[in-house]
């Protein structure tokens, strides 16, 4: 062979290798920078949804679209150590009181906060979700006050439907679907037929049992096991913001955990504001006895928040009862007369 | 042969250039988003100061913003260094390393510390004011009071 | 022929680090928190001090200049509301805004009248750039009073 024909061959045969190295360096580059990419933005999304929730949580009544990259917002909740991920990022979050379900898929969150008044209020609560999650609210009886004010009180933005007998429901293909019924007998939490196909973990359920004024009762959360659902617990209402709490988480543990950390807080609250009703008594000889009289049912909010702080909601019905009377009634009343009494008030 | 040699030693010897650049560009971004951050993080710290509830004066269950009332103002402070620590512990995942006061203004009255860490070196400290009613609810006045909000990294 | 390719390349790479340059590196950088700072302290700082009890028979500042734009009949210990008020403002603005070295321009004005001779003016430094300012009415006796405060960049 000549010179030339294996100069030629051993020419092709370096530049494939060449020409190899160099598309499998910039391939590697490429890949590595995607995933870089990708951890970064999630990281990045993190520290914005820090900096929304902590504004979110400031405003007070406000409901709010926030565009967001596609990369899906979990919430989880281990041990109470409450967390979200997107992306490659996890951050941790502790007083912020976040109710959301398990997955926020989409380009879309809705954030909706309210304040929570036990009677003074003593922090926001943070509504998350996405508007692609369905929200059907089941009255079945037709009749139900609750469900109505729910219904009405919820925003526009949610994707929700109040409906009267479940096997209307029609499969519209949600990546999530939640189920709220109001003073349901167990017997009546029932999978609709439309919804039997959903895949267990993106369909759950929980019945609301409360009367007027709607401040206490019970929730049942349920997940669904094959064709029918299976109760995962027994809890409790305090206000009708827990309510909405329980409607737009679909986690048991996540509900328990965030009502746990508003008691913390009641409690740190309730503090401030006993000192400050002492000072009242104090100084303000006129009014002293409408002060004393606050005394007992600020002791008693105290006293039951320490404690549903650790162990909410086990065994936590009467506590729940004595905290709602004290405050909702007694501490109530009492504000009520000074400020007839154009004394300062307490909240 | 000895040309391709030639061109792809400098064909490398870019990439490797490019390379360098590309990461001294991202080092550059990196530092301007940690500023960013730091920034922000302060803006948050002092939101979070000015509608604690705790703090926040409050008329018939309403809060008035830009308001602070003086007892509960004073009943923060002697709680967060009273108490067993549960009240300075959970105040710190709230502020987290930061300095918050509120100074009265007029007229002319004492600085009440609401929340302090102890910082040996501070670095990127960072100071917000924010002009506050303060609320004195035994004698129904105002004052014109500061809010002052250093966080630190 | 190679040589002129690669004379091609390397054109095309000092213009691409140019844009970089200019657009990356050079980015000018926007500090979020001193306008979020610089908003709230125009809005806040005109409630806040509206709001503040005085020495003058606990007066407000808001009350003192109803009054001095209308009959200006208060006594405040011998001096009348327009320079008590004017005074009461001057320290306030000397322990906040001139300690901060802020430049601003606080003004309180009537469109009616000369509202006291010269009006009650406030300013420092340069406010002909950027500036976040906050206006607040106030009625007194059928005219208006403005107050409004510019916090300049």
């Amino acid at each position: 062979m000549k010179k030339a024909d294996i100069e030629l061959q051993f020419n092709w045969i370096f530049v494939l290798i060449v020409g190899t190295v160099i598309l499998a360096f910039f391939i590697g580059v490429v890949m590595k920078q995607k995933g870089f990419a990708e951890q970064k933005t999630g990281v990045q999304l993190s520290a914005d949804l820090e900096t929304i929730t902590t504004g979110a949580e400031v405003s007070k009544g406000t409901a709010q679209i926030i565009k967001v990259p596609q990369l899906g917002i979990e919430f989880r909740s281990e041990d109470c150590l409450r967390r979200y991920s997107i992306g490659g990022g996890t951050k941790q979050y502790r007083e912020k009181i976040i109710f959301a379900p398990g997955l926020i898929k989409g380009n879309e969150i809705l954030a909706w906060t309210m304040d929570w008044n036990v009677p003074y209020r003593v922090t926001n609560f943070l509504f998350l979700t996405s508007p692609q999650m369905r929200y059907i609210l089941i009255d079945l009886s037709g009749a139900n006050e609750l469900a109505f004010q729910v219904n009405k009180s919820l925003p526009n933005e949610m994707y929700r439907e109040l409906v009267t007998n479940p096997n209307s429901i029609i499969n519209n293909r949600n990546y999530k679907v939640r189920l709220a019924y109001f003073s349901a007998l167990p017997s009546q939490i029932v999978v609709p037929d439309e919804l039997q196909s959903v895949n267990d973990k993106d369909l759950t359920a929980v019945n609301i049992v409360s009367s007027t004024p709607y401040k206490t009762g019970t929730l049942t959360f349920y997940e669904k096991k094959g064709s029918s659902f299976q109760p995962v617990g027994q809890t409790y209402i305090l206000g009708i913001l827990s309510i909405y709490g329980a409607i737009f988480t679909d986690d048991y543990e996540m509900y328990n955990c965030n009502m746990k950390e508003a008691f913390k807080k009641m409690n740190f609250v309730t503090t401030i504001i006993q000192n400050r009703t002492n000072v009242l008594y104090n100084d303000v000889a006129i009014c002293m006895d409408e002060y004393y009289l606050s005394f007992m049912p600020l002791q008693t909010i105290a006293a039951e928040s320490s404690i549903l702080m650790s162990i909410f909601p086990v065994s936590s019905q009467a506590r729940v009862d004595s905290l709602y009377n004290a405050a909702f009634v007694e501490l109530e009343s009492s504000n009520r007369n000074l400020q007839l009494q154009s004394c300062p008030e307490l909240y | 042969m000895g040309e391709t040699i030639a061109i792809l030693i400098i064909f490398f010897f870019l990439v490797i250039f490019g390379f360098g650049f590309y990461v001294r560009v991202q080092q550059s971004g990196f530092q301007r988003q940690k500023l960013e951050g730091t920034n922000l993080r302060a803006i948050q710290v002092a939101q979070k100061a000015s509608f604690l509830p705790e703090l926040q004066c409050s008329f018939k269950n309403v809060q008035v913003d830009d308001c602070i009332d003086l007892i509960k103002l004073d009943a923060f402070g002697r709680s967060l260094s009273n108490s067993d620590g549960s009240f300075y512990q959970y105040y710190s995942t709230v502020f987290g390393k930061s300095d918050i006061r509120v100074q009265m203004v007029y007229p002319p009255g004492p600085t009440y510390i609401v929340y302090t860490t102890e910082v040996t070196k501070p670095e990127n400290n960072l100071s917000t004011f924010v002009p506050v009613a303060l609320y004195n609810a035994t004698s129904k006045s105002y004052s014109f009071g500061i809010l002052s909000v250093n966080t630190y990294e | 022929m190679e040589v002129m390719g690669l004379a091609i390349i390397i054109i095309l790479l000092t213009l691409g680090l140019l844009l970089v340059v200019r657009f990356i590196i050079l980015k000018p950088e926007s500090d979020i928190r001193k306008v979020q700072s610089e908003s709230q302290l125009a809005a806040n700082f005109i409630n806040a001090m509206l709001q503040a009890s005085t020495g003058c028979n606990k007066y407000q500042i808001k009350a003192l200049l109803q009054d001095c734009a209308t009959s200006n009949a208060v006594n405040c210990n011998g001096e009348d509301a327009c320079s008590y008020v004017n005074r009461t403002i001057a320290y306030i603005v000397g322990r906040t805004l001139i300690y901060w070295d802020k430049s601003f321009n606080l003004s309180v004005s009537n469109t009616n009248i000369n509202f006291p001779p010269g009006g009650i003016n406030f300013f420092r430094g340069d406010c002909t750039g950027e500036k976040e300012a906050k206006f607040s009415p106030i009625q007194a006796g059928g005219k208006t009073i403005t107050v409004s405060l510019e916090v300049c960049r």
